[in-house]
C-alpha cells in the first residue's frame, strides 16, 4: 500500500525522539528530568508502533500502543511517588547524590 | 510537495524542537510544558496515522493526566531549578552525543541509500463468506466443497431470504452443491453445480438465485457480491443492489422522494461531448429540431439492474423513510403517453419499496429477488434481501483505529491481557499509598507501643524469676526469697 507520508519517514521521526529522550535520561541529573525523558521514549516507540499498524493494515500495534500507555502511567504514578518519598528523605532528586547502592 | 507531506514535516519538526527544548532547559516546569508540546504534536501524527481513538488517548491520558501529575510534582518539590552543578560525568555529555548520533546515522544513511525500509507488504486475510438465500426455492441445504477445504463446508435449512454468518475459507476454487433441506435429495447433477473463486482478503455473499426447472433445464446459479463493510464513508450508506428477480427486463432503483411518484422531464438529448442531437431533416429547407427524451427526474440510486449482471455498489446519504422504487427501463418509452407523461410514466414501477431505511456507514445488500412461489400458480413477486449487516467477523465491523474497532478487539482477542493491565494498576495503586506513607511511626503508635510495653514488664518480671535469668538488663529486680529447704 501506497501512502503519501511513506511510514519510513515516521520510523525515522520516532528513531530521533527516542535517541534524544535517552540522551535525557543519560545527560540529565534531576529525576524528574529522567523520568520525562523515559516517557518521551516510550512515545516514540508508540509513534513507531502506530505507524507499522497503518503499515500492515493491523489493529494489534493500537493495542499495544494502549497497553504501553496504561504502563506508562502506572510506571509515572509508582516513579512519582518514589521521588517524592526520596526527596524527603535525602532533601534532593540529584541522581548523583543517590548512590547508596554503589558496590 | 502534498500538503500532507508539509503537515507531516512541520509537526514532526516541532516534535523534535520540543523535544531538544524539554533536553535543554533549565527549569523543569520549562522542560514538563516542552514535552505537553511534543505529545501534543505525536498526538497530531496519530491522527495523520489513522490512529483517532489513540491520538485523543494521548491528548488525554499523557498530556492530560500523566504531564499534570508530572507538574504537581515538581511544583511539590520546590525543584523547578535543575541547574546541574555537580557534573560528576563531564566525559559523558560529548561521549553521548556523539553516540547518538552515530546510531542514528547507522540506521538512516543505509535506509536513505537503499531507498527505504524493505517492508513486507500486509499479508491479506483469508476470504470470508455468507451464503444467502435468493432462489426460487423452499429451505436449502448448501454445500461448498473445494480443494483447499478438509471437509466440505455445509450449510444448513437456509429459508429463502436468510444469509448465514460469515465464515472464513481459504482462498481458492469451490463449487457450491444446493439440497432440498426437507430431503436432502440434491437439487442439480454434481456437473451442473456452479463454482466461485475467492480471492485473499475478499469478503463476499455467495448468492444463490434462479429458479429450477428440470424440464427447461435451469439451475440456481451462484453469483459473489462483494461486501466492504470496513470502508463505507462516513455521511453515507452504502447499497450492493441485485436484480435476481426479471429475467426479461433492465431495472433500475429510484428515490422518488416524499410524493412517492416517479417524476420525468424532457429535455434534448445530448450525444458523449455534451452537444444537442437533431433530428434527420427531410429535406434541407427543413429547420433543425432537436432530439426530445423523456427520463427520470427522480434521484436514481442504482442504474442498469440486469438480471444476474454486475451487482451495482452505490452510496446514498442517510435516511430513516425512502420511498424507493424498481423501474422498468427495457420499456420505460413505451409507458409514456404523449398527453399525460407524469400520469402514466407511474406504470413503469415494477414494485413500491417504502419506508426504507438506510444507515451511515452501513453496507447493505439489497438483492431483488422472487420469492418461491409455494402456493401454486402464484405470481413470483420481488423480495427485498437486505438481510443484515450484522454477522460480520469482528475484524472488518468497524473502521481501522476506530474506538469501535479498538474496543472490540480489546475485549475479545485481548482481554486476559486488558485484565492484566488493570491488576497491575492497582498494584501501583497500593504501591503508591505504601510509598507515601510516613515514615516511621506515628505519635498515636508510639504511645500505644509504651502501653503495652508497660504493661507487659511484670510478666518478663515472672519470666525472669522462673528462669532465673535476666530478660531485660534495666528492669528492676525484686528480691528474691530465699529459697526453701
Amino acid at each position: 500500500m501506497e501512502f503519501v507520508v511513506p511510514t519510513e519517514f515516521f520510523f525515522v521521526l520516532s528513531l530521533i525522539l527516542f535517541v534524544l529522550g535517552a540522551l535525557g535520561v543519560l545527560l540529565r541529573k534531576n529525576a524528574i528530568l529522567v523520568f520525562m525523558s523515559v516517557e518521551l521514549m516510550l512515545n516514540s516507540a508508540n509513534l513507531a508502533l502506530v505507524a507499522f499498524a497503518r503499515q500492515w493494515n493491523s489493529m494489534n500495534g493500537h493495542i499495544f500502543v494502549f497497553f504501553v500507555m496504561t504502563v506508562a502511567a502506572a510506571e509515572v504514578a509508582v516513579g512519582l511517588a518514589l521521588i517524592v518519598a526520596i526527596f524527603k528523605s535525602k532533601n534532593s532528586i540529584n541522581i548523583d547524590d543517590l548512590h547508596q547502592m554503589e558496590g | 510537495m502534498g500538503l500532507e507531506l508539509a503537515f507531516f514535516l512541520a509537526i514532526g519538526g516541532l516534535a523534535v524542537l520540543f523535544a531538544v527544548g524539554m533536553l535543554l532547559s533549565e527549569n523543569a516546569v520549562h522542560s514538563a510544558l516542552f514535552l505537553i508540546g511534543n505529545f501534543g504534536c505525536v498526538a497530531l501524527l496519530f491522527l495523520m496515522l489513522d490512529a483517532p481513538f489513540i491520538g485523543m488517548v494521548q491528548i488525554v491520558v499523557y498530556t492530560g493526566a500523566i504531564m499534570v501529575l508530572f507538574l504537581f510534582v515538581i511544583m511539590l518539590l520546590g525543584a523547578e531549578q535543575t541547574t546541574d552543578t555537580t557534573r560528576r560525568f563531564r566525559w559523558l555529555t560529548g561521549s553521548a552525543t556523539a553516540l547518538a548520533i552515530a546510531f542514528i546515522a547507522a540506521i538512516a544513511i543505509p535506509m536513505v541509500i537503499s531507498g527505504g525500509l524493505v517492508l513486507p507488504e500486509g499479508q491479506p486475510g483469508m476470504p470470508q463468506l455468507r451464503v444467502v438465500h435468493g432462489a426460487n426455492l423452499d429451505h436449502v441445504n448448501v454445500t461448498i466443497m473445494g480443494d483447499n477445504l478438509e471437509e466440505p463446508l455445509v450449510i444448513e435449512d437456509l429459508a429463502f431470504g436468510e444469509a448465514s454468518d460469515f465464515v472464513e475459507v481459504p482462498a481458492g476454487e469451490y463449487s457450491v452443491m444446493l439440497a432440498q433441506a426437507s430431503s436432502g435429495t440434491a437439487l442439480m447433477p454434481p456437473s451442473m453445480s456452479p463454482t466461485i473463486t475467492l480471492e485473499p482478503g475478499q469478503v463476499a455473499s455467495a448468492l444463490a438465485y434462479g429458479t429450477l426447472d428440470t424440464n427447461t433445464g435451469s439451475f440456481p446459479e451462484i453469483t459473489l457480491l462483494p461486501n466492504d463493510f470496513g470502508n463505507t464513508p462516513d455521511d453515507e450508506g452504502r447499497l450492493v443492489v441485485f436484480n435476481a428477480y426479471d429475467q426479461e427486463r433492465t431495472l433500475a432503483l429510484v428515490d422518488l422522494g416524499a410524493d412517492q411518484r416517479v417524476t420525468v422531464v424532457e429535455r434534448d438529448v445530448r450525444d458523449e461531448d455534451g452537444n444537442v442531437v437533431y433530428m434527420e431533416r427531410a429535406s434541407e429547407s427543413d429547420p433543425l429540431v432537436a432530439q426530445r427524451e423523456i427520463v427520470i427526474a427522480d434521484p436514481v440510486i442504482a442504474a442498469d439492474l440486469t438480471y444476474g449482471g454486475e451487482a451495482v455498489v452505490a452510496t446514498y446519504p442517510e435516511g430513516e423513510n425512502y420511498n424507493l422504487a424498481l423501474v422498468d427501463m427495457t420499456n420505460f418509452d413505451s409507458y409514456i403517453q404523449p398527453n399525460d407523461p407524469q400520469g402514466s410514466v407511474q406504470d413503469s414501477i415494477v414494485m413500491r419499496i417504502n419506508n426504507y431505511p438506510i444507515t451511515t456507514a452501513t453496507e447493505q445488500t439489497f438483492v431483488i429477488a422472487a420469492e418461491p412461489n409455494l402456493v401454486a400458480d402464484a405470481a413470483p413477486r420481488p423480495t427485498i434481501l437486505d438481510s443484515g449487516q450484522t454477522t460480520l467477523l469482528i475484524e472488518t465491523l468497524a473502521g481501522f483505529g476506530s474506538p469501535l474497532a479498538i474496543g472490540q478487539i480489546l475485549f475479545t482477542d485481548y482481554l486476559l491481557p486488558v485484565n492484566l493491565v488493570g491488576f497491575l494498576l492497582l498494584v501501583a495503586l497500593v504501591g503508591v499509598i505504601v510509598l507515601s506513607r510516613p515514615a516511621g511511626l506515628s505519635p498515636e503508635q508510639k504511645r500505644r507501643r509504651a502501653v503495652r510495653r508497660r504493661v507487659s514488664r511484670p510478666l518478663v518480671n515472672v519470666i525472669s524469676q522462673q528462669t532465673g535469668t535476666d530478660v531485660l538488663v534495666d528492669v528492676p529486680r525484686l528480691d528474691q526469697p530465699e529459697s526453701g529447704d
